[in-house]
């Protein structure tokens, strides 16, 4: 599979504090990918890197071979991306106005737009709000409908900052299948979490950490029969591994960065 | 009230971040009135200068338009706290800001508390400058009575302010209220000529305005214009109408307030 | 093409939701330009009020332009869905073009109410075809010239706070209330550099329905400055949008 994402090299300073130190990172088609780390490790700063928000002091990045640095604005139609900013719909237009404005922006023709617009709302419940404004819904209601809009123009990868907070639990595990489910179909997907114990299989997870992805792994090797799920990653987080017996499938599971 | 100081040393510290703006709202009044007077000082000099002293007693145009400057800076400052509230709506901070242990009155201190004192540190120029080129007409009583007459201002502008808070937190447009208010009144209210040269719709609108009334009672004690009415008749219209503002503010306010709690506050 | 024209019916879509503004807008310009032309009325000589209602009607103009074009990232930005616009095919500059579709309609509206309020105080215009042509053109050169200052603001955060002072500025230096040969020469200077002085002396030719030959000269040098403020105005645009990339302040600029 071809490297739909590509950041090499990449280094990032706000003033004094070099957030992203030499970060290599990249994703094939096809993979569902989960960036992990604390708070303030810089996942954000490398997700608004990749979609081109912000430009690297140094580095490449490469999205569906467009050079992000340059061609950002080429690279926004083929993409969707969800930023973890609550704000970032238009309060004041109803569900429908705004997913087709955004549709309208994005180029999908007007009758494809409709159909689509029709099909998200639904799948996410959301159809018989779609003439609510925006600013009386509640959280979990504007964060699916951020996803919607983020996947009106079906784009090739989408791009994901912590969606799942605030969705209550049979939300969250429905909209980890739907993910999974347009993963499945082709999708790239590009998601930072701190959600964890609810990931598709088929998810890698990279974690990053002072400033550098430090390893990545298959979600589905995270299993520990000693412990809860949480503590296994709680662990992985804060110091940078796991135990051998919180591994299933051996050191297969990792891929060595270096 | 302590804790509305606490909130007024934020916008305080906010403010200090943007210090342009401050030079920028120092200037707006003295920057309206400019063309005006600069269409005195350069248009048909004679023939304008020469009707206005007929309608005023006062050949002191530039000092007449400071002053009306000057006290609309006083009555408006208040109304600027609407501004403040529908900015929290907008950021969507509201709802944080409405459980904090302060009083509507509170939020409206708090919120044009800056204002004040960035007013009076503004005015005092605008004042002297305006006595100066009066100084035969001065007096410590008529001072004095003049400052009487803006707080009576004050008191009819805090009526409009909570009339603007509540119609902000329930339909949400007070701002829109306030500015189209803010833009009208220097017209109305004859900051920069006697309402009495207004077409005639606007100058009847104008006698149910307090502010008509205390501007024209400010520069009479000031600077020895015409009245509109008996000076003694006018205080006592003025104290009236002031009353009458602020507790038909208060009422309004209350009705709505309650409305916007049974319907939510989120939005903007 | 497409996606300003799209930007454009979500601005007015979200201006339906409400209603009060809609009077305001109306009245608003009434009272703002009042004072001006009313004070040239004091000696009920028409002519004086009738020349600075023009001056003052586009000045009226530059301003809606400047707070809807020049400060047109502010709104978006504060509510939040700017970065959802940023993060679309659609380039900062086809952003503000769509403001200033948006900013031409509303002053329409705008104009027709004013010289309505105008006409029952007693100051009536007398309307042409070419004046319209006059509104349409200074729709697009007061446009650029907006462009450069949103470029500016963009580029220099601090400038947009002293977006309705720099009005006044423009307002008093381009003749408005007085015609611009009444100032020193070192001030004529200025007033030269801003396209609403051009507009403002047109806009007075036409109501005196003077012959074309003396308009023609100030319209090509009204088009050559737009333009280099235009495209100036692009050029600072770029900039400011690398530097924002660079910092990373879409959301907190
Ligand atoms: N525009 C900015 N200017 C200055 N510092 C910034 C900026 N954006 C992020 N930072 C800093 O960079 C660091 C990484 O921020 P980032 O938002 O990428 O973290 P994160 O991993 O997404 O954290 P979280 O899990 O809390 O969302 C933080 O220390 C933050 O303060
Ligand atoms: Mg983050």
């Amino acid at each position: 599979m071809r490297r739909v994402v590509e950041v090499t090299n990449i280094k990032k300073s706000f003033g004094k504090l070099r957030v992203l130190d030499k970060v290599d990172f990249y994703v094939k088609e096809g993979d569902f990918k989960v960036i992990i780390g604390e708070n303030g490790s810089g996942k954000s700063t490398l997700l608004k890197i990749m979609v081109g928000l912000l430009l690297p002091d140094e580095g490449e990045v490469n999205v569906l071979g467009i050079d992000v640095k340059k061609q950002w604005k080429k690279l926004s139609a083929k993409i969707g991306v969800v930023l973890a900013n609550e704000r970032s719909l238009y309060w004041k237009l109803t569900a429908w106005e705004n997913l087709d404005i955004f549709g309208g922006i994005y180029g999908v023709p007007k009758k494809e737009r409709r159909k689509r617009m029709k099909e998200l709302l639904e799948r996410f419940g959301l159809f018989e709000y779609k003439d609510k404004p925006v600013e009386d819904f509640s959280t979990g209601m504007r964060k699916k409908l951020m996803v919607c809009k983020a996947l009106i123009h079906n784009p090739k990868i989408l791009f994901v900052d912590e969606i799942l907070n605030g969705l209550d639990p049979s939300s969250t595990r429905e909209m980890v299948e739907y993910l999974s489910e347009l993963n499945e179909k082709g999708l790239t997907v590009v998601m930072i979490s701190h959600v964890l114990h609810i990931l598709p299989e088929s998810a890698d997870v990279a974690l990053l950490r002072n400033g550098q992805i430090q390893m990545e792994v298959k979600y589905k090797d995270i299993r520990s029969k000693r412990r809860e799920i949480y503590e296994v990653f709680e662990k992985l987080i804060k110091v940078g591994e796991v135990d051998e017996k919180d591994i299933l499938f051996s050191r297969e599971g990792y891929e060595d960065k270096a | 009230m302590v804790s509305s100081l606490h909130l007024a040393k934020a916008g305080f510290l906010s403010a200090k971040k943007y210090k342009i703006d401050w030079y920028g709202a120092f200037f707006t009044p003295l920057l309206t009135i400019l063309p005006v007077v600069l269409l005195y000082y350069l248009g048909t000099k004679s023939g304008l200068v020469q009707f206005f002293y007929g309608a005023t007693n006062t050949k002191n145009i530039f000092g007449y338009l400071l002053l009306g400057a000057a006290y609309w800076n006083y009555v408006e400052v208040l109304w600027g706290s609407v501004f403040t509230l529908k900015y929290y709506m907008r950021i969507g901070q509201l709802e944080e800001i409405f459980i904090m242990p302060i009083s509507a009155l509170g939020y409206i201190f708090s919120w044009s508390v800056l204002g004040l004192v960035r007013v009076t540190i503004e005015s005092v120029p605008i004042i002297i400058l305006a006595i100066l080129l009066n100084v035969t007409t001065f007096t410590l009583i008529r001072f004095i009575l003049a400052v009487g007459v803006v707080i009576f201002s004050i008191i009819a502008s805090f009526g409009f302010v909570f009339l603007f808070f509540g119609v902000t937190l329930s339909f949400k447009e007070g701002d829109e209220l306030v500015s189209l208010l803010g833009n009208a009144a220097p017209l109305i209210g004859g900051m920069f000529f006697p309402v009495s040269v207004l077409p005639k719709g606007l100058e009847y609108f104008a006698y149910v305005f307090p502010f008509t009334w205390g501007l024209d009672l400010s520069r009479h004690f000031l600077m020895n214009t015409n009245t509109l009415l008996d000076v003694k008749k006018e205080l006592i219209v003025l104290m009236a109408l002031s009353f009458l503002y602020l507790g038909l503010g208060v009422l309004s306010f209350k009705a709505l307030q309650t409305k916007a709690r049974r319907e939510g506050m989120q939005g903007f | 093409m497409k996606k300003i024209f799209y930007l454009a019916v979500k601005d007015m879509k979200i201006r339906l939701k409400y209603k009060f503004v809609w009077i305001n807008m109306a009245l608003t310009p009434f009272f703002i330009i009042g004072p001006y032309v009313f004070s040239s009325r004091i000696v009920e000589v028409n002519s004086l009020a009738e020349s600075v209602m023009i001056g003052a009607l586009l000045w009226y103009w530059l301003n809606q332009y400047f707070f809807g074009v020049g400060d047109g990232f502010t709104e978006e930005r504060e509510e939040g869905a700017l970065i959802s616009v940023i993060l679309s095919p659609v380039s900062l500059l086809a952003f503000l073009l769509s403001k200033s579709v948006d900013t031409f309609l509303m002053n329409l509206y705008i104009t027709f109410f004013t010289l309505i309020f105008f006409n029952l105080s007693g100051v009536k215009l007398e309307i042409h075809l070419l004046f319209f042509l006059l509104l349409i053109i200074s729709g697009v050169y007061i446009t650029f010239f907006s462009i450069f200052f949103a470029a500016l603001s963009l580029w220099k955060k601090k400038i947009g706070s002293i977006n309705s002072t720099t009005q006044f500025f423009f307002g008093i230096l381009s003749g408005m209330v007085n015609p611009v040969e009444h100032f020193p020469h070192y001030i004529r200077f200025i007033s030269y550099a801003i396209p609403l002085t051009y507009l403002i002396s047109i806009g007075r030719n036409i109501m005196k329905n003077e012959n074309g030959s003396n308009f023609i000269s100030q319209l090509l040098i009204l088009t050559a400055l737009s333009f280099a403020y235009l495209i100036f105005g692009i050029w600072l645009l770029r900039k400011a949008e690398n530097e924002i990339r660079r910092k990373g302040e879409w959301e907190t600029w």
